[in-house]
């Protein structure tokens, strides 16, 4: 689906890309927001402006996608291991979010999903963040991650489990 | 409301706008910025380039150029003096 739109873009062209980054910023955003907290916005630009210089590194215009997304990736764990004030700041973020969303879900248990998302190793979130909230494939989840498939299973499975948990259910 | 449908809930909101113009926009300013001094640098490194030739065969041009430049400078001032007279007459004729 963007392989038309990623050659246009590898031969310079900027409209095109233009058309990739409205195309893809809102699930990039979603999953940045899910996986490295208030810091999204910052690395999903980052993220494509290096996708934009690194296209001809990109080895099918097919695979777009997850590696946007692995590029966004380990931006977002660089600048979490880079910055002491990351949990501080990731707590802020969540106190700010109280009562927020219009899915009609419990207050409480918004907070208690949080908490238990914010509190999922880096790895573990990413996977439930692209696989169960974005609703990818676990090989495309793996390609984007850079983990093998039978890892991010198991993230996502011991994920799942965790957050409900939270919500009083065991499995 | 069972805790799987809690749970598919809390992960499915808050996805943001389909469309974001600023976001966008900021993006794709950022992408011609880098564009730009991409091409500086190209350009400038072309240029860098050019003048260390230049300077690597300047003793073997300037046996060449000199009785060229000495024969064109006249014909040179000329063309420059009459563009001159012609930019300022045009100049001249508008403000009339």
């Amino acid at each position: 689906m963007d392989a038309p739109l990623v050659q246009a873009a590898r031969a310079g062209d900027q409209a095109a890309f233009g058309r990739l980054v409205g195309r893809h910023q809102q699930g990039l955003r979603a999953f940045l927001r899910r996986s490295c907290g208030p810091e999204a916005d910052d690395v999903a630009q980052d993220a494509f402006v290096t996708a934009w210089s690194s296209l001809p590194r990109l080895r099918t215009d097919e695979g777009f996608r997850p590696w946007l997304y692995g590029i966004a990736w380990r931006k977002a764990l660089t600048r979490r291991r880079g910055s002491a004030r990351a949990a501080r700041r990731d707590g802020e973020w969540l106190e700010t979010r109280d009562g927020e969303g219009a899915s009609g879900l419990d207050p409480a248990d918004r907070m208690a999903l949080e908490a238990a998302m914010a509190a999922l190793p880096d790895d573990q979130r990413a996977a439930v963040a692209l696989c169960l909230a974005e609703g990818w494939s676990h090989g495309e989840a793996a390609e984007a991650l850079g983990l093998p498939l039978g890892t991010i299973k198991s993230h996502v499975g011991r994920g799942r489990d965790k957050l409900l948990a939270v919500l009083g259910e065991t499995s | 409301m069972t805790a799987e449908d809690r749970l598919s809930a809390f992960l499915n909101e808050d996805r943001g706008p389909a469309r974001d113009l600023a976001f966008e926009l900021e993006v794709m300013q950022r992408v011609a910025g880098r564009e730009l001094l991409r091409t500086v640098g190209v350009s400038a490194l072309f240029a860098g380039a050019g003048g260390v030739v230049l300077w690597a065969v300047a003793p073997m041009l300037t046996p060449l150029i000199e009785p060229a430049a000495a024969l064109a400078a006249p014909a040179a001032a000329i063309l420059t003096v009459t563009a001159g007279l012609v930019l300022f007459g045009q100049g001249v004729l508008r403000r009339s």
